[in-house]
């Protein structure tokens, strides 16, 4: 016997294709001093967090700089993050808690 | 810029799914245990050590490959074999159902929502996170079919959608938060009646077809067009019962103001959806309360609770008035501004109720509250008194409900075409 089929659409649809100029490019900030960016998202204990990090990672690029930055809200994006992007060679951010 | 992210181990899910949507698969990630919130400052300290290794060497690592840009395969039209139980598995085994049976969304149907919304099938509502899912006019009416929607509520549905999709309603973390915040849809203008949405009697409660099905069908384009699945992406810590449904009409008959719509700019004879995000409902009984001084102290000693999110990152309260303390309220003559302004002076959590990290947080989301040379005495639930939103809805009672809000976003009113 011949089971039933029902043909139904699906509810998940495409997803959005990412902008174009968004991912990692493997780019380092040209001309001035290398800088490691430290984004704290606000939330409880990322400042110590972050100050511990900070001289270890320090200790492993020599002659690097620091720049810490502090979203003003956990739930909400970075308002400077283009001057981070534009200053730093690396980034250290952190998600949700 | 190379960047290496930290994440707790709970939260990784999440994490690798938006960074996908936002197009970087190869984003470098380190993971430690969760929580890191809760621990003392040492334990801290040594966590972050310990990693410090394996963000180096995720810094040192070549830079990730931009995306593909490739949208996932996802099947339009699905054959599912057996009848209607077979199929309710089915939808329940990929997590596209909140619990409950669904209707099977067969071409017929979906068509014929379609067809009530007056679009085109593939016209684009909104971009749904976490996932980034493209929410076309078909794929909202699948997950309205499935919601049990009726085709005359799908306007409604369209609505509700593209405005929790303004990018001042601030969906993405609220899809992800361990916050029981959920959209909650307040239907304003004439549509209200003509589809029998509730305002009055159990007003946030079972009973109505529209007020159900309504909310529902918003839930589901959530979970499954913008991929906010429990315990997944949805990171929510306990939930809570609106984020089954919420939907609700203002009992505009009954209010002795200007609707939520007409003061948020709308005519009062144009149907809009208003969505904000709540997370909970408190019941705030007067008893014997027969002046507007009185109920309003009532409230005012009920709901600048310590928890509250609105106290620690200002944001919407709503204040959900029942008819009965409305009317007092109306005819002592107080304009819901004035209601506005007695509750924003007088509702306040005293500064010393918060340890010193808790105001130091409090501090950062709300600066203007400590901008003066001394430390405020109390702070109120809202930044400015406008930001406390007020609508009349409910039966017969003494009640008046407050719905906390999120805080981290705003409200958004849409037209219902």
């Amino acid at each position: 016997m011949v089971a039933d089929v029902r043909q139904v659409l699906s509810p998940v649809g495409v997803q959005k294709r990412p902008d174009a100029g968004q991912g990692a490019t493997g780019r380092a900030a040209s001309g001035k001093a290398p800088v490691i960016g430290l984004l704290n998202n606000s939330k409880p204990n990322v400042d110590f967090f972050i100050h511990a990090l900070k001289p270890e990672v320090l200790s492993a690029f020599s002659g690097y700089q620091t720049l810490e930055l502090t979203k003003p809200r956990s739930a909400g994006p970075c308002p400077d993050i283009e001057a981070l992007a534009k200053r730093c060679s690396f980034v250290i951010n952190a998600v949700a808690d | 810029m190379p960047t290496v992210t930290v994440v707790t181990d709970v939260f990784l899910d999440l994490c690798l799914e938006v960074a996908q949507a936002l197009g970087f698969p190869n984003l470098r990630v380190v993971v430690i245990p969760h929580p890191l919130g809760e621990l003392r400052q040492n334990e801290v300290e040594r966590r972050s050590k310990s990693i410090a290794p394996d963000v180096v060497k995720s810094l040192r690592a070549s830079a990730g490959v931009v995306g593909s840009g490739e949208d996932e395969e996802t099947p339009g039209v699905l054959e599912i074999p057996g009848g209607w139980d077979e199929l309710n598995d089915y939808f329940h085994a990929r997590r596209w159902t909140d619990g409950l049976p669904i209707t099977p969304p067969e071409r017929h149907l979906v068509a014929r929502m379609i067809a009530a919304g007056g679009l085109p099938s593939d016209a684009l509502v909104g971009i749904v996170p976490p996932r980034m899912g493209v929410a076309t006019v078909e794929n909202v009416a699948t997950n309205a079919v499935m919601a049990g929607c009726i085709p005359s509520f799908f306007p409604v549905v369209l609505a509700a959608v593209k405005a929790v999709c303004d990018p001042a309603f601030n969906l993405l973390p609220m899809q992800a938060t361990t916050n029981p915040v959920t959209p909650m849809i307040i239907v304003n203008g004439p549509i209200a009646k003509k589809l029998d949405i509730n305002a009055a009697d159990n007003v946030f409660g079972q009973g109505w077809r529209a007020n159900t099905t309504i909310g529902r069908a918003l839930r589901f384009v959530l979970m499954n067009v913008g991929g906010g699945i429990p315990g997944k992406t949805d990171k929510a810590c306990h939930g809570q019962p609106g984020k089954l449904t919420f939907c609700i009409a203002e009992n505009e008959d009954r209010s002795p103001w200007e609707a939520l719509h007409v003061e948020r700019g709308f005519s009062p004879g144009q149907s809009t959806v208003t969505v904000m995000g709540v997370t909970g409902t408190q019941d705030i009984i007067h008893y014997a309360r027969t002046s507007a001084a009185e109920i309003l102290n009532t409230l005012i000693r009920a709901i600048p609770r310590e928890g509250y999110k609105n106290l620690y990152s200002g944001g919407e309260p709503l204040i959900v008035f029942g008819p009965e303390q409305a009317a007092v309220l109306g005819v002592e003559g107080l304009t819901k501004k004035e209601v506005k302004r007695i509750i924003f002076e007088r509702a306040r959590a005293p500064l010393s109720l918060f340890n010193p990290e808790t105001i130091k947080l409090v501090k950062g989301r709300r600066p203007a509250l400590f901008s003066g040379t001394d430390l405020p005495e109390a702070i109120p639930i809202a930044d400015r008194d406008e930001d406390i939103q007020i609508i009349v809805a409910g039966g017969a009672g003494n009640h008046t409900a407050f719905l906390p809000t999120w805080g981290d976003t705003q409200c958004v009113t849409v037209a219902v075409e």
